[in-house]
């Protein structure tokens, strides 16, 4: 004998197992849990996609490439090193 | 990719190209060794890779100890500190978080002399804040919808999303993170870090480090919504 | 063994983002497999009949499920899987009625406890309504007097599931509906048989294929 329904989250939970749940960390019923939540709250389905927005934008901070002035400064530091 | 000006001394350029994917999530101990060994023979080309690799997430982590001015030079100070004590590193971690801590440390001497608040401890400062203001939600009275969403997020507008403001903005929010928060983040989210990179650089537990992640994630968030969604300023 | 799956536009999966390989008009979607290491945990999701209304989504797909097999309150979990077609009968429209279905039986089981309570006349009103919009109006109308006790939350769940019907949220409208046959009926599994009744329902309106019966884990 099952209730899936008995242990439903509230939504003030799930925000807090956005981060597991992303991570997958999840036992595999709370992420059961987490899923079916999100098929029958807009609200939270919206929540989580904000949060991977912020991921993605976040994303875009790295940058590569090194200035060539910093790369000449570190060239040196490498050669004063070699030699030293 | 290399400047004319600045020739490099560097053995074949194949192993250049090569040596140019290490230092991805993923590294093994012995390609480790491979950078280690060719650095310490006097290696340039091999040298420059491994800076272009991590210089700008040392800088960027290193703001979370010192004023923007002072984390390049620490970041420096940390390569400085990287080629004086290779002959000791024994690849009992990844270069790359040896190569972090290394800077961690840096950053954290710079910042307590720059009288920059710096608690040592990389443990969390507000362990009672949840990820959404609690006034969000239904209080657990309420007879149907407990926990419920009261005041639902509002959807986010695409085109703000993309903005260089939206950009500054959680580039702003970041630098006001508690300092563990930040850290976190910025390997995970914007350096693209795996967890146990993270765990292992930091010397913090999966857990802790989930904790972190998440109240960083959370706040960002909640700073940016007011921007972003279609009913925000 | 056949299951179905609830997937969003353009097959993709709701949670995972994961593209689905469509079936072609000569042959079924590719097989997709998960390694065993990381099973059931990551694993191929599909529903039986009657844990079709968890999982509710734009696009109904039958499936195959292979492999290992892992059965859950509402969902079948497998090792293997592949999309056997596309159940196009499965419209908004039809989501909507689904959505009317399950509101009017919550209307009528809150109205006989209303009946069964000496409150005749108020369950008349609420059976008298013939659509949404005059339902919600009525039953939020009713639970207005802010006492709370059990009939004024029955009124209340029918308020919010007629609200969430007219906002086409159909998912929702199934979960308050089942909600309110627990609390209806002070027993969980009154909420279980409420979604097996609309896992039903779909499956005769869009005459599907019957799948193993659901398991009790």
């Amino acid at each position: 004998m099952s209730s899936a329904l008995s242990t439903d989250l509230a939504c003030k939970e799930l925000v807090e197992l956005v981060t597991d749940y992303l991570e997958q960390t999840l036992s595999l019923e709370e992420q059961t849990r987490f899923e079916h939540h999100l098929t029958m709250c807009r609200a939270c389905k919206e929540y989580l996609r904000q949060i991977r927005s912020t991921i993605d934008i976040s994303r875009k901070l790295a940058e590569h490439a090194l200035p060539p002035e910093v790369q000449d400064e570190l060239l040196a530091v490498f050669r004063r090193w070699k030699t030293g | 990719m290399v400047r004319d000006s600045a020739r490099l001394q560097s053995a074949a350029s194949e192993d250049v190209a090569s040596l140019e994917a290490l230092g991805t999530p993923g590294s093994t101990r012995k390609e480790d060794r491979r950078l280690v060994a060719a650095i310490r023979a006097g290696d340039e080309g091999v040298f420059i890779c491994l800076v272009k690799r991590h210089h700008r997430a040392m800088i960027r982590l290193a703001r979370a100890y010192v004023p923007p001015g002072a984390a390049d030079e620490v970041a420096q100070e940390a390569w400085i500190g990287v080629l004086k004590g290779l002959h000791k590193f024994e690849g009992r971690s990844s270069l790359k978080a040896w190569i972090f801590r290394i800077l961690i440390n840096c950053a954290r001497l710079r910042g307590a002399r720059e009288a920059r608040t710096v608690p040592f401890s990389s443990l969390d400062e507000d362990p009672q804040e949840p990820a959404v203001a609690e006034e969000r939600f239904l209080d657990a009275g309420h007879p149907r919808w407990p926990g419920h969403w009261l005041k639902s997020p509002e959807p986010w507008m695409d085109e703000r999303l993309i903005s260089e403001e939206t950009l500054s903005m959680v580039a702003r929010a970041m630098d006001e993170l508690p300092r563990a928060q930040c850290e976190v983040m910025r390997l995970r989210d914007v350096e693209g870090w795996t967890s146990a990179e993270v765990c292992e650089a930091l010397e913090i537990s999966e857990a802790n480090q989930r904790v972190l992640l998440h109240r960083a994630r959370s706040k960002v968030r909640q700073a940016l919504e007011p921007y972003v969604s279609a009913g925000g300023s | 063994m056949i299951a179905f799956k609830f997937l969003a536009r353009g097959a993709v999966g709701p949670f995972t983002g994961f593209e689905w390989p469509t079936p072609s008009a000569s042959s079924p979607g590719v097989w997709v497999e998960v390694p065993p290491a990381s099973f059931p945990n990551r694993g191929i999701h599909g529903c039986l009949v009657e844990q079709l209304p968890y999982w509710l989504d734009e696009e109904l797909w039958e499936a195959e499920l292979d492999g290992v097999v892992h059965h859950t309150p509402m969902q079948v979990i497998t090792s293997r899987g592949r999309l056997l077609r596309h159940v196009v009968s499965w419209t908004e429209e039809v989501a909507a009625e689904l959505a009317l279905a399950c509101l009017f039986k919550a209307r009528d089981a809150a109205a006989d406890l209303l009946q069964r309570n000496r409150r005749g006349k108020d369950a008349d009103q609420l059976s008298a309504c013939a659509d949404v919009a005059q339902l919600e109006r009525a039953a939020r109308a009713m639970t207005t007097t802010g006492e709370a006790n059990f009939l004024a939350n029955l009124i209340g769940y029918v308020a919010d599931a007629a609200k969430r019907a007219k906002m086409n949220h159909v998912g929702t409208v199934c979960y308050v509906t089942a909600d309110l046959a627990r609390v209806a009926s002070g027993s969980p599994e009154a909420a279980v048989s409420e979604r097996i009744w609309q896992g039903r329902w779909i499956a005769a309106r869009l005459q599907l294929p019957q799948t193993d019966s659901a398991r009790s884990v």
